[in-house]
């Protein structure tokens, strides 16, 4: 069987985030998808330092 | 679809086209070293995978690097075209490379022409080729052909054994994405968020949920005798102003030039300034520098005063004595004189005394002579002289008594006073000697003295004053001096403590507006953003693992579906190789060991220890080839196109390992067809003579540098059976 479909079934069968790991699983089909995916985990680091620095600063501000 | 033929135009040993016919069955290319078998095996690699095949080897390591093109023939294409017959029709693949290209070009022209005649090239037909289940350069390297020094790295190889593992489990597909997952590397990223979590606790949430360090300074603030509850930012205002005034005072009073923040100093600069400012003073000299050179000052003149006055004593009483002894006994031209006048006086005595005693001596003569003669005549001129010898007797006797003794008295008190006389002269010059070495030793102490003292004094009349009054002077100035050293010591000690009740306050100030803080901080859109940040990066981490977890036990439920039918399929053909009893008594069992997070296999024997490091040569190629037959025949039954495709396999085997591989070919001929290159004799007799299935022998010409790799015409012997 396609490994795609196993893994789609296998998400389905744990009932959790089923949605969103779907999408996550078809957004991975092809190779380059991973290193797409490793931007999106290296942006959304990003985005969350400067939260987080943004956050430091409001608050020393007060 | 089978592959029915090989074109070869300018390939390798190939000048002119040559078309390799294959058959169904065992096609046997046979040749001496060197004479092009082996290009016919790479001819059909290349022409699938062009550039792979010379940019990352097949395998072996002299094949790196290997040129494609004849070197005798630039002036024409180079290419190589496979013919497969497939249900629908005839299906090519051809690979071209122009004259003009250079080594590895990446202009290499693939086309395909599939059954109904329509052509595709380039990424079209690498599609096509795909869509159509054509074996993957990684696929063939695993399934399709085996070169045998590349089986034997690929068993010794932890990696490579691993990955042709995988693919004899049907695992490549599963572990291409496992590893595509680890390639993301999603450690780095759940550290990332652990940093960063870490940094936002420090700085602001334990804030929400630690009273701890407001707890220790509000118990700072009570030892340093400050009420928590009075602590106010005007307080520590308070507390910094004054002890900016004292340092100040300090400065002053020390002569120091330490500097000293102005009032409206920022807390935080005035705190660090007052950690290291008792050093800072510390290191300055100040005016109570002057304490030690007073000191040694001061008592080196206490010595010296301490010398000079005794001297100045003795020569006091030197003078006094001299002045008395002058009083009694006269100044010393004065006892010369008496000595001069006692002296003249004794002589006269002893003179007198002389004068008398010659006297008596001739009365005693006188009276001898009268005694002895007439006693009234005069012996000398014979004339008489009356009662003469009495006379003389009464005068002897005058000068023998009183006149003598008087004489002797006058000669004894004239002597004792020369005696006198010279004992008064002596005195008075040991007087005046003793004076004269007491004012030498004070003239010398009264110098070191002079040379201790400063201008004016140095010049004094009384030196002995003037030290006396410098003395006093320096005293004095120790005096003003000690208390302000001690009290150095003392108001830097209160500046620590009144820096320790500051650092306390501030401390406290800061946890009392942290307080504050941690409760506005949940209020800020910030946090909110930070929230979703937060969010949304976790559950992409958490959804990644979980994709990746799934992955890995899919992993390990289709090793665990196949794992019973890779290890019959691999010990049949191992036992087929080697022979049925050997191969009983390895007991070749692949074995798999799953993880969280990994799927480990290798290959163990029949009590589970791992196998490939004990066996010789010619089993490792045999357990190679048995797993190449493995993948091969279940690749087969997984459809595509079907080809094995060997190149000298039979290296390292006896005849026994030979006749075993020819079975296997044979066995394997029910699947796909099989080209395998061999040189003459050994496997291609064996297969020549005993196998049964249809075999094709392809004879190719020894090497000639005119004519190139060249195929011989068919002998009766070879035809098929």
């Amino acid at each position: 069987m396609d490994v795609w479909r196993q893994l789609e079934d296998a998400v389905r069968e744990g009932g959790v985030r089923v949605e969103a790991r779907l999408a996550l699983l078809e957004s991975l089909r092809e190779e380059a998808d991973f290193a797409q995916l490793k931007d999106r985990l290296d942006r959304a680091t990003e985005r969350l330092e400067d939260a987080a620095a943004q956050l430091r600063r409001e608050a020393r501000g007060r | 679809m089978r592959l029915r033929s090989i074109h070869l135009q300018r390939f390798r040993g190939f000048r002119a086209g040559t078309t390799v016919e294959l058959r169904d069955g065992i096609n046997v290319v046979v040749g001496d070293n060197g004479s092009g078998k082996s290009s016919v095996v790479t001819a059909v690699e290349w022409c699938l995978f062009g550039r792979e095949v010379e940019s990352k080897g097949s395998g072996i390591a002299e094949y790196k690097d290997r040129e494609i093109r004849h070197r005798a023939d630039d002036d024409g294409d180079t290419g190589v075209r496979l013919v497969f017959d497939s249900p629908g029709g005839e299906v090519t693949v051809s690979r071209t490379r122009a004259a003009e290209a250079k080594a590895r070009s990446p202009d290499d022209r693939l086309e395909v022409r599939d059954e109904a005649g329509d052509l595709r090239s380039g990424d079209d037909a690498e599609r096509w080729l795909a869509e159509r289940a054509f074996p993957t350069w990684m696929d063939w390297r695993s399934s399709h052909c085996q070169h045998q020094e590349d089986a034997r790295h690929r068993l010794l190889d932890g990696a490579s054994l691993k990955a042709s593992l995988a693919t004899l489990l049907g695992l490549d597909d599963l572990v291409d994405l496992r590893n595509r997952f680890d390639a993301v590397r999603l450690g780095s990223h759940v550290k990332a968020v652990k940093r960063i979590e870490a940094q936002q606790s420090d700085e602001l949430l334990d804030l929400a949920t630690s009273t701890g360090p407001q707890q220790d300074a509000a118990a700072a603030c009570e030892r340093l005798g400050v009420d928590p509850q009075r602590v106010t930012r005007e307080a520590a205002r308070g507390e910094t102003v004054r002890l900016l005034d004292a340092a100040r005072d300090l400065v002053r009073e020390q002569g120091l030039t330490a500097p000293v923040p102005d009032n409206q100093g920022d807390l935080d600069e005035v705190i660090e300034w007052a950690g290291g400012w008792p050093d800072a003073v510390r290191s300055q000299p100040g005016n109570h520098s002057r304490l030690p050179g007073l000191r040694q000052e001061s008592g080196e003149l206490s010595a010296l005063v301490g010398e000079v006055e005794p001297l100045a004593r003795q020569v006091a009483q030197a003078q006094e004595s001299l002045r008395a002894s002058i009083e009694r006994d006269g100044d010393s031209e004065r006892r010369l004189q008496a000595l001069a006048d006692a002296r003249e006086e004794a002589a006269r005595a002893n003179a007198n005394r002389k004068a008398a005693d010659a006297l008596r001596s001739l009365l005693q003569d006188a009276a001898g002579v009268l005694d002895e003669g007439v006693p009234d005549e005069c012996p000398v001129c014979e004339s008489a002289v009356p009662d003469l010898s009495n006379r003389v007797k009464a005068r002897l006797d005058d000068l023998s008594s009183q006149a003598a003794a008087t004489l002797d008295e006058a000669c004894t008190r004239a002597n004792q006073a020369v005696t006198r006389a010279i004992g008064q002269s002596s005195t008075l010059t040991q007087v005046e000697d003793q004076l004269t070495r007491a004012r030498q030793s004070l003239e010398s102490k009264t110098r070191a003295l002079r040379a201790h003292l400063d201008g004016q004094d140095a010049d004094a009349t009384d030196p002995l004053a003037a030290a006396r009054t410098a003395i006093e002077t320096r005293q004095a100035e120790i005096a003003r001096l000690e208390p302000l050293l001690q009290s150095r010591d003392q108001r830097l000690d209160q500046h620590r403590q009144a820096t320790d009740r500051l650092v306390a306050m501030t401390r406290y100030l800061d946890g009392l507006e942290r307080q504050s803080t941690r409760v506005d901080v949940i209020t800020l859109p910030a946090w909110q953003q930070y929230q979703d940040g937060l969010d949304d990066l976790v559950s992409l981490i958490v959804d990644c693992d979980a994709l990746a977890s799934l992955t890995n036990d899919l992993l390990g439920r289709r090793s665990e579906e196949r794992l019973s039918v890779v290890n019959r399929n691999l010990g049949e053909y191992f036992s087929l190789i080697t022979g049925e009893e050997r191969a009983a008594a390895r007991g070749l069992t692949v074995e798999t060991r799953a993880t969280a997070t990994r799927l480990g296999y290798r290959i163990v024997d029949a009590g589970g220890d791992l196998l490939l490091p004990i066996l010789n040569q010619a089993s490792l190629n045999a357990i190679a080839l048995a797993i190449l037959f493995a993948q091969a025949r279940d690749r087969a039954e997984r459809g595509g196109p079907a080809l094995l495709v060997l190149d000298d396999p039979e290296q390292s085997l006896d005849a026994d390992h030979v006749a075993g591989l020819a079975k296997v070919l044979e066995q394997m001929t029910a699947s796909m067809p099989v080209i395998v290159a061999l040189p003459p004799g050994g496997l291609e007799e064996r297969i020549r003579d005993y196998a049964s299935c249809p075999k094709h022998f392809i004879r190719l010409n020894p090497w000639n540098p005119d004519t190139g790799a060249t195929i011989r015409p068919p002998s009766i012997g070879d035809a098929a059976s």
